[in-house]
């Protein structure tokens, strides 16, 4: 697994976007905390988009989609949240985004990884969505 | 009066773990002289061909006491008062029928034919014996001067029965779907995880179901205590008499788990994006449902809600904050890792490698965690 590259991105109340699959969201909005975690093809790298770079929420979903992504709405937690969970963020741009960025999860237990991303998914909930693409049936609030 | 060693029966189970006999299956010690003193008649009259009748007070000499209950699970001591001392030392056909009937128990148990000299007419009288204990119980019935005896339990009392009939009834505790619909006669069901739906018979509660019914979604667990008829192959095709019903009543625990359910079934095969990727078995969500049912109805753990997680694995939430507990199960194995964390107190919990099949385990891992609901 490779490590991330770019350079760590300094402890801030800079916001960082998470996109939300419809997957992980059920009737009645419950949130599952993998939102907050990599998945098994991830190699252990949460991508986020930095508010620094891509201050739109909307933009930040739009982009997302429109490069096969499938989010119906954006939570958020600040860079200053994922380091209090020790997790480093890294600047990853890539072609056809700016604002991409990374945290990095890489070498962390199971228990570790579920720790971080409940901690995460509480910040954010506690924010509310960013932005929320209107519901477009059952299963999407 | 001299007293005598009759029977030391062994209750095993959770029930009887504390070394003590609860009250509720005290019935089955006077459903075992029942059976010893029918035995016994047959054997006498087996003995003697030529008296049509039993001699009088015959079975006034067959008097059992309960002295004690020992430890170890739960022994109550049977012992048999003599009518007189001259009777010391001596068998007669109640000893010879509690004989024959640890035979008996021991030979269907291991698959045989019950013993020949066991008089068939009598078989009936098992059905007294054992209705109390639940599907986890068991007892040994340890003669005097030995140290384990034949085990008997719900399979073998089934068996017993249906050697001369093609039916018995037994008590149950069974789980299901409230099926209010089915029956059409403004009764209501219940549908059992094999899809049949059994008629309830009335209950002094049944206006009350039928109310609680009509303000929850569809597919409500509801579990039932009562008495059923089971057929040959040992499946309940009626019931019979009900005890007490209780339906599983939180609307928006019961929404969350069967929208999730439902949206689990919906992804498609290529869900996950990548290799590997496969949709989820209708078989594998059947079993998940059907399990959550069992823990919420039986042990108190509230319905979760369900997230996809990887191929062939299913995430199981619940969200009492200021907890948040989690259970990723794999569905080949049915094993499953549970991870809890208070967020006030960060503190934490996590458990690998629990058998989603062992609803005690599993209840025993989440409580704490979770509210209980029963």
């Amino acid at each position: 697994v490779a490590a991330p590259t770019g350079a760590i991105i300094p402890p801030s109340e800079e916001l960082l976007f998470r996109q939300v699959s419809p997957s992980f969201l059920k009737v009645g909005g419950f949130l599952s905390s993998q939102i907050f975690r990599p998945t098994g093809k991830d190699d252990g790298l949460l991508s986020v988009d930095r508010s620094s770079i891509e201050p739109s929420p909307e933009a930040s979903l739009t982009r997302f989609n429109a490069n096969g992504g499938q989010s119906i709405g954006v939570l958020a937690a600040t860079v200053a949240e994922f380091h209090g969970q020790e997790l480093a963020c890294h600047e990853d741009p890539l072609h056809h985004n700016a604002a991409h960025a990374v945290a990095n999860f890489q070498g962390l237990t199971r228990g570790q990884c579920e720790k971080k991303s409940k901690v995460l998914l509480a910040c954010a909930e506690a924010r509310g969505y960013l932005f929320q693409l209107p519901a477009q049936g059952p299963g999407e609030a | 009066l001299p007293k005598v060693p009759f029977l030391n029966p062994k209750f095993c189970g959770p029930r009887f773990e504390t070394n003590a006999m609860p009250v509720e299956v005290l019935p089955e010690l006077s459903a075992y002289r029942a059976l010893v003193v029918a035995v016994a008649k047959e054997l006498y009259r087996a003995k003697h061909n030529d008296k049509k009748r039993l001699p009088k007070g015959f079975e006034q000499r067959f008097h059992l006491e309960m002295q004690e209950v020992l430890p170890g699970s739960a022994v109550p001591v049977m012992e048999r008062v003599l009518a007189a001392p001259l009777q010391l030392g001596l068998t007669d056909e109640f000893d010879e029928a509690r004989d024959l009937i640890g035979l008996a128990v021991e030979e269907v148990a291991a698959g045989r034919p019950i013993p020949a000299a066991f008089p068939v007419k009598v078989l009936s009288a098992f059905k007294d014996l054992g209705r109390t204990l639940r599907p986890d119980e068991y007892v040994y019935l340890v003669p005097p001067g030995s140290a384990t005896g034949p085990r008997f339990d719900k399979d073998v009392r089934g068996s017993l029965l249906l050697v001369e009939s093609t039916s018995y009834t037994d008590e149950v505790d069974i789980i299901g779907e409230l099926d209010t619909v089915g029956l059409g006669d403004g009764t209501y069901g219940i549908r059992l995880e094999d899809g049949r739906t059994l008629a309830v018979p009335d209950t002094l509660d049944r206006d009350d179901i039928m109310m609680a019914a009509s303000a929850l979604p569809n597919l409500v667990p509801i579990a039932l205590r009562g008495t059923a008829v089971f057929d040959r192959h040992r499946k309940i095709t009626k019931l019979e008499d009900v005890e007490e019903v209780s339906l599983l009543d939180s609307p928006e625990e019961l929404s969350l788990f069967n929208a999730s359910l439902e949206q689990l079934a919906a992804l498609p095969a290529d869900w996950w994006g990548a290799v590997g990727s496969i949709a989820y078995q209708e078989e594998d969500l059947r079993q998940l449902r059907w399990t959550f049912y069992r823990l919420a109805l039986d042990y108190g753990v509230p319905l979760p809600v369900l997230f996809p997680k990887e191929p062939g694995q299913v995430r199981a939430e619940w969200r009492p904050r200021p907890r948040d507990v989690s259970m990723e199960i794999d569905l080949g194995d049915g094993r499953g890792y549970i991870h809890a964390l208070n967020l006030q107190t960060q503190e934490e919990f996590e458990q690998d490698n629990v058998s989603l099949g062992n609803y005690e385990e599993v209840a025993t891992v989440l409580a704490g965690w979770l509210p209980q609901e029963v």
